[in-house]
């Protein structure tokens, strides 16, 4: 490649116009913040969710351990 | 970029999201350009990728991805969409349209180097899209070559692949048209 | 998975663990790592743990047990921490495409619903199983408030052992097929059983002695040997063959057992597994009897 193109094309043919800033912070709308029960319920669900696997997990592990009753 | 810039962005700091408007604006920008797109296209795909990224922040996991790539992934998805929908290079206008205001040089310079600029595109645009937006990624230096790959959604030899292809396919199509 | 800032990627990690051996080396993007751990908590604790525990002397069965329980728990801390730690040391790790919530769904619904309550059923039908034995039919051999557990490859075609004279045989009750009974097993299909008074044979063989003046009698059959209780009961007569694929079973406290005397030989299909070492027992007032922690049945 011939060298000035390359220099071209480091730069990146087009430059952001001087007031690009300004204009994309003019077209922000405030953020939507998450109600704050959405990550409560994220929250709980998920130690919620640990605590039935857990559960889940000892019943398997503890399988043999876990008796019936023998007349 | 800083992670405490990131984390105030994060938190919603509007401050915080200025400034990294004004450290990405020019590699966003450059991409757009060197995927042959027009000054006012790439003001307008570049305005729509920082407000996503402004917007979907919460979307954003720092553990996953730097923020270079996470943004270049949102503007590599504009670009791809906008490519499409012109219905590949052919219909854009292949003229010089608005990219002459570089004011600072001398009127013949500015005339060659617009003309340079001309030449540049209409062979970037007929490269294939894959091919042209690898090669326009690879020369902002915040990205590395897993970065491009995560960003291009292929492997890191795809990449390189599409890289080599790019370059041999551009300079021969610069060579020729200098002839 | 868009909780990033509410979770730190190392709690999620070790949080996933903690439901699932592995699953949070699946978050942290190492597949192959959490196959292992999953593979290891799976497969090596307990199903072979309770494979070598019938196969060891019967002593061995509680130290066999315990220590697959040790190590199931072992491998499943180690993949909480190092789920923990991995997150904590590669923080950018990048995220896979096969990293979606609907693969982790599908992983833990497969996991969880599917595998391990497949794993715990086949455990405890066909090799180990524990039971609590409310009764004192089986005094001295068994005392009530005893916690046994039982060798479940037993009696079916492919299994190590079939049903002998003299084994502690866990049965299904034939008059309500929804409780499970404790018997001694005497009489095979075809054999003749004969009591008068206290004393019992099987095919003209006798079990023991007359018992002593404190009601027991130390029986035996087939190189087996047990203690029998007559207390003060009357004794009976009876004298029957088994028929085909039936056993006749007696309690070992014959003063106080409802067995095959009463409802009657039990079918051999409904035979599941035979009593090997109590790992547990307490006294009907709630005191624990270390001595009998280990002991073998015979």
């Amino acid at each position: 490649m011939t060298d000035p193109f390359d220099e071209l094309l480091e730069r990146g043919l087009l430059d952001p116009p001087a007031d690009f800033v300004a204009r994309v912070m003019l077209r922000l709308e405030p953020r939507r913040t998450e109600p704050r029960w959405r990550s409560w319920a994220r929250y709980s669900a998920l130690v919620g969710g640990a605590l039935f696997g857990s559960a889940q997990l000892l019943t398997f592990a503890l399988a043999a351990w876990t008796a019936g009753a023998a007349f | 970029m800083h992670d405490q810039l990131i984390s105030r962005f994060l938190c919603g700091e509007r401050a915080a999201f200025a400034e990294l408007v004004e450290h990405y604006q020019r590699p966003v920008i450059a991409y757009f350009g060197r995927l042959g797109l027009s000054a006012a296209e790439a003001d307008e795909l570049a305005q729509e990728a920082f407000i996503r990224v402004w917007t979907n922040a919460d979307r954003f996991d720092p553990g996953r991805a730097s923020l270079a790539t996470w943004l270049f992934s949102i503007v590599h998805h504009l670009a791809v969409n906008a490519l499409n929908r012109a219905d590949r290079r052919y219909c854009l206008p292949l003229d010089a349209a608005g990219e002459a205001i570089d004011d600072s040089p001398g009127p013949e310079v500015a005339t060659q180097l617009a003309e340079r600029k001309r030449i540049l595109r209409n062979a970037l645009r007929q490269l294939p899209t894959v091919d042209r937006s690898v090669l326009a990624l690879s020369y902002f230096r915040e990205l590395d070559l897993a970065a491009i790959a995560r960003i291009e959604g292929c492997s890191e030899a795809a990449v390189k692949q599409r890289l080599y292809r790019a370059r041999i396919a551009l300079r021969r199509l610069l060579e020729n048209r200098h002839d | 998975m868009r909780y990033g800032r509410i979770f730190p990627a190392h709690w999620r990690a070790a949080l996933m663990s903690m439901v699932l051996p592995g699953f949070g080396q699946l978050a942290n993007g190492r597949p192959n790592r959490a196959i292992w751990l999953f593979l290891a908590f799976a497969l090596i604790s307990v199903p072979l743990m309770s494979w070598l525990a019938i196969r060891l002397p019967q002593a061995m069965t509680l130290p066999a047990l315990v220590s697959s329980l040790a190590a199931a728990l072992g491998i499943w801390s180690y993949s909480i921490v190092d789920a923990w730690r991995d997150a904590r040391h590669r923080p950018r790790a990048p995220r896979q495409v096969w990293q979606t919530g609907g693969v982790y769904a599908l992983v833990f619904l497969t996991c969880n619903a599917l595998i391990l309550p497949v794993l715990v059923s086949y455990v405890r039908g066909h090799q180990v199983a524990s039971w609590r034995i409310p009764s004192s039919s089986m005094a001295p051999a068994i005392l009530r408030g005893d916690v046994l557990f039982a060798d479940m490859s037993y009696n079916c075609p492919g299994c190590d052992h079939a049903v002998e004279r003299g084994d502690v045989a866990i049965f299904t009750y034939p008059n309500d097929r929804t409780l499970v009974y404790v018997k001694r097993v005497i009489g095979l299909p075809g054999d003749r059983v004969r009591i008068t008074g206290k004393r019992v044979w099987v095919n003209r063989l006798a079990l023991g002695d007359a018992p002593a003046d404190d009601g027991t009698a130390s029986e035996r059959i087939d190189g087996r040997q047990w203690l029998a209780d007559w207390g003060d009961t009357e004794g009976a007569e009876l004298d029957l063959t088994v028929p085909p694929g039936m056993v006749f079973v007696l309690g070992d406290n014959r003063g106080n057992s409802k067995d095959s005397r009463h409802f009657g030989s039990v079918p051999l299909r409904d035979v599941a597994g035979r009593a090997r070492q109590v790992w547990f027992s307490m006294a009907p007032g709630g005191a624990v009897r270390w001595s009998r922690l280990g002991q073998a049945i015979h």
